[in-house]
């Protein structure tokens, strides 16, 4: 299981018209792992995302999940066995409120304890005072914390993190980052895309980089910076490295 | 079983399908640009219908010439349409525009029948047929489907070719990229909409050449374009005209067989057959 | 005493009035409250499907005809009583209701309202043609029935039940699952929320009342034929009903179909063409200038709470 990682994918290919959104993407995350997923603008990510949550459909290849082909299934069964996800642009309830965000996702056995959980999810990323209001009337910012709390109401063990840290202020970025830190330490796999690479460089374990839908590099944070194929991709110059915030 | 018969039917199948197509891809391109689903659109058709049955009594018009007019007329209504009703709801939920378009439908189709009564009216200004071998070719039917097609290749090379065709492509793959380029994406929807009601118009007027109608025909017509979309494959140009060409030839039998009536139960179920087998389905994230 | 406390005594008049009604009115008043009964219960089943999951439909009438013609048939040919006889149709509506919603609503909105309006169409025809079953465009004869008192009960509680299910549904964990999918239904299914299930769920309940009151119809009426029980006007009014009053909501369709009914009355709009014209033109006004009828109208204005669930 551990050679394998606990997400596989295997020769992802996804074509949108005539362009290749990701084309031929092999890896696997490795359990408890923080995984870096970065890339320029349109280089697949959130694509590659779709994919292995169920909501597109690849061309070709396969998704694993604890080596379980997960390809055909539909995401609230992925969502059910322990792999959720947030999204680029916030897809909050907005006519439910922050509070009822949280508990419409519940699955756990008894309602008391729901509750509990979602307070907790909720005081710790600052939204507890706004549970009454509704989803569709909290910031932008807000609603990625709301996302962000959301995913975790599942108890999953793989959390697919689409651009968590944008728009987000710096302090609770440093809530999440630390959030995020803990859950590792409980057993949590995260997988997440992000811009802001000040961040993103020293949380995670490994980095991913897409550029036009092809993984073209794979390493710890410090060699995939001074790759030179991850430079071209960005910068299209051997001049400065990817360090300062893009996003 | 006469192969004759089954080959005439298949050619009137054929002819009316063309004519079909000209709706179904006002339908699409509706869809296209704004996700919306002209649920009015049948009702469409059946106003062109009207103006030709209007003029061709009245003035003694020809059908065909009476597209000069009634083009014109469903583009500024469609125009019209769009500014005051359907562009407000375009950036809501479906629901809103769904039901906005079907209390339009509601409001048309009963100016129409108080307007023109309920009575069934045709136009038959050409009869007869011309033999082809053992089939015989309705002359009617003929010179519609002659009529469908120059319209449809107009359209194709205009949404190939002209800057506004390739606008309205543009909006139709994202609106939000289309913008950036500069394009003016409300006007764009405008001429969508009118451009699709004038290709509406287009079929009513034809059609009423080859059937005889009445003011409440519009929802008949809505579901056979709809099937037809289904059938050939939502937001596909040359897939709405094949679409077109097998619910055409489906009705044909189907009314020769049973009867006219559960032809459209056909049609329905046909709707619902593809619905089951239709691969893609709710999971497609919208772009 | 407080608002909550005004509403209950307010209900409890409404219920005892209601109830004494029958016996000291009119006959001609009495039939009225019990079609506006009926609409209530159309209105609020549509609600379920429409309202809650955001999926809209638009032939809700094919489960009254279907109820309609089940319990008609069952009265006819097995002799059944009206009651068994529409709660079979019910019945029957529902277990169709599960296959059909699981065909329609797996695709988009769009594709699922337009079907809807094409199944009652197809439904007519089927129902015009199958003579040896439903003698066509003949009709259905039906022994006259005795009480109208009884019809009106027969109503009355349908109407109450279909309100207290919409309530129940909404405040509980099923009904937070329906609008979730209805905010966002990608999120709710990659979040762990079985969306088809949930969707054909509330499909199939919506199913139950309007073949249920479809039997009721029937036998009160003692005839039916295609055209009265599948015709448009009333998959409309449910439509409008609800839009007016306020979709999404449990009281939005009472107060809809209280009101429209009510004023219908008032007007005595008989020509069928002006009754749909003036309904078309409601609904494209509703649209345009109170999306969420009446309801949020008065939450707007502070004389409701916020809080959705009311």
């Amino acid at each position: 299981m551990t050679m394998n990682g606990i997400v596989r994918v295997e020769n992802l290919r996804k074509h949108y018209g005539g362009l290749a959104a990701v084309n031929g993407v092999s890896f696997a995350i490795a359990e408890s792992k923080i995984t870096a997923l970065i890339g320029p603008n349109g280089s697949g990510k959130t694509t590659l995302f779709n994919l292995i949550t169920s909501v597109a459909r690849p061309d070709a290849g396969a998704v694993f999940l604890n080596e379980h082909a997960i390809t055909q299934w539909a995401p609230h069964r992925i969502a059910a066995r322990g792999m959720a996800r947030t999204f680029q642009i916030t897809r909050v309830f907005g006519q439910l409120t922050v509070w009822e965000n949280m508990l419409a996702v519940a699955r756990q056995r008894r309602d008391a304890e729901a509750r509990a959980r979602a307070q907790e999810l909720l005081r710790l990323v600052n939204l507890w005072e706004l549970r009454d209001q509704f989803a569709a009337d909290t910031s932008y910012g807000q609603q990625k914390l709301l996302e962000f709390a959301r995913v975790l109401m599942l108890e999953p063990r793989v959390i697919l993190l689409d651009e968590p840290f944008a728009g987000v202020n710096p302090t609770l970025a440093q809530t999440m980052v630390a959030l995020i830190r803990r859950l590792q330490t409980e057993g949590k796999t995260f997988f997440i895309i992000d811009h802001a690479m000040t961040i993103m460089m020293s949380l995670c374990d490994r980095v991913l980089v897409l550029d036009y839908g092809e993984l073209i590099a794979d390493g710890a944070p410090a060699d995939v910076q001074n790759d030179a194929r991850v430079l071209e991709a960005y910068f299209g110059s051997h001049r400065e490295k990817p360090r300062a915030t893009i996003g | 079983m006469d192969l004759s018969i089954l080959a005439q039917l298949v050619l009137s199948g054929i002819l009316l399908g063309a004519i079909y197509a000209l709706a179904a891809a006002g339908l699409n391109l509706i869809f296209g640009v704004m996700r919306v689903v002209n649920v009015a659109h049948g009702d469409l058709m059946m106003l062109g219908a009207y103006t030709t049955i209007f003029l061709y009594e009245r003035f003694d018009l020809n059908p065909l010439l009476s597209l000069f007019i009634s083009i014109p007329l469903l583009f500024a209504f469609g125009w019209l349409i769009q500014r005051a009703l359907v562009n407000r709801v375009v950036n809501q939920p479906h629901l809103m525009s769904l039901i906005l378009m079907w209390g339009m439908s509601l409001v048309i189709i009963n100016a129409g029948l108080y307007f023109f009564t309920a009575n069934t009216r045709a136009v038959p200004y050409l009869t007869g047929a011309i033999p082809l071998g053992d089939v015989a070719l309705s002359r009617a039917r003929g010179v519609a489907f002659v009529a469908a097609a120059l319209i449809s290749l107009a359209v194709w090379l205009f949404l190939q070719r002209s800057k506004w065709g390739k606008a309205i492509r543009a909006v139709a793959q994202s609106a939000e990229m289309a913008r950036v380029c500069g394009i003016n994406v409300e006007r764009v929807r405008v001429v969508t909409f009118a451009l699709a009601s004038a290709l509406a118009g287009a079929a009513g007027t034809l059609l009423i050449t080859i059937l005889a109608i009445n003011p409440s025909v519009g929802p008949t017509f809505l579901l056979k374009g709809f099937a037809i979309i289904v059938v050939g494959g939502l937001g596909s140009f040359s897939g709405a005209f094949i679409g077109a060409l097998v619910i055409g030839v489906l009705e044909s039998l189907a009314a020769f067989f049973l009867d006219t009536q559960l032809a459209e139960v056909v049609i329905f179920f046909t709707l619902i057959l593809f619905l089951l087998v239709r691969p893609g389905g709710i999971m497609g994230v919208e772009e | 005493m407080n608002r909550a406390q005004w509403g209950w005594i307010a209900l409890a008049v409404i219920v005892a009035a209601l109830v004494i009604a029958p016996f000291v009115l009119p006959a001609y008043r009495t039939t009225f409250l019990l079609f506006m009964f009926m609409y209530v219960t159309l209105a609020s089943s549509w609600n379920i499907v429409s309202g809650y999951t955001g999926y809209v439909s638009f032939g809700h009438a094919s489960f009254f005809g279907i109820g309609a013609y089940t319990a008609a048939l069952l009265i006819l040919r097995a002799g059944a009583h009206w009651l068994p006889a529409s709660l079979a149709g019910a019945a029957l509506a529902v277990v169709f209701a599960l296959p059909l919603g699981f065909i329609l609503l797996r695709l988009r909105g769009p594709y699922f309202a337009i079907s809807m309006l094409g199944l009652s169409a197809a439904l007519e025809m089927i129902a015009l043609s199958w003579t040896p079953l439903t003698r066509g465009g003949a009709g259905l004869n039906l022994p006259p029935h005795q009480s109208a008192i009884e019809m009106y009960f027969a109503m009355g509680l349908a109407m109450t039940a279909v309100i207290i299910l919409s309530r129940k549904i909404i405040t509980s964990k099923f009904g937070l699952r329906l609008v979730a999918l209805r905010e966002d239904e990608i999120a709710a299914e990659s979040l762990g929320i079985n969306t088809t299930a949930h969707k054909v769920a509330a499909f199939a309940i919506s199913a139950f009342f309007p073949a249920l009151v479809g039997g009721f119809y029937a036998w009160y009426l003692s005839y039916i034929d295609p055209n009265s029980v599948f015709r448009p006007i009333l998959s409309v009014g449910m439509v409008i009903m609800t839009m007016f009053g306020g979709i999404g909501t449990v009281l939005g369709p009472i107060i809809g179909a209280v009101f429209l009914n009510v004023i219908s009355e008032i007007f005595w709009v008989q020509l069928p063409e002006l009754h749909q014209a003036a309904f078309g033109g409601l609904i494209v006004l509703v649209i345009l200038v109170m999306p969420g009828g009446v309801i949020r109208l008065l939450k707007d204005r502070g004389i409701l709470p916020a809080n959705w669930r009311t």
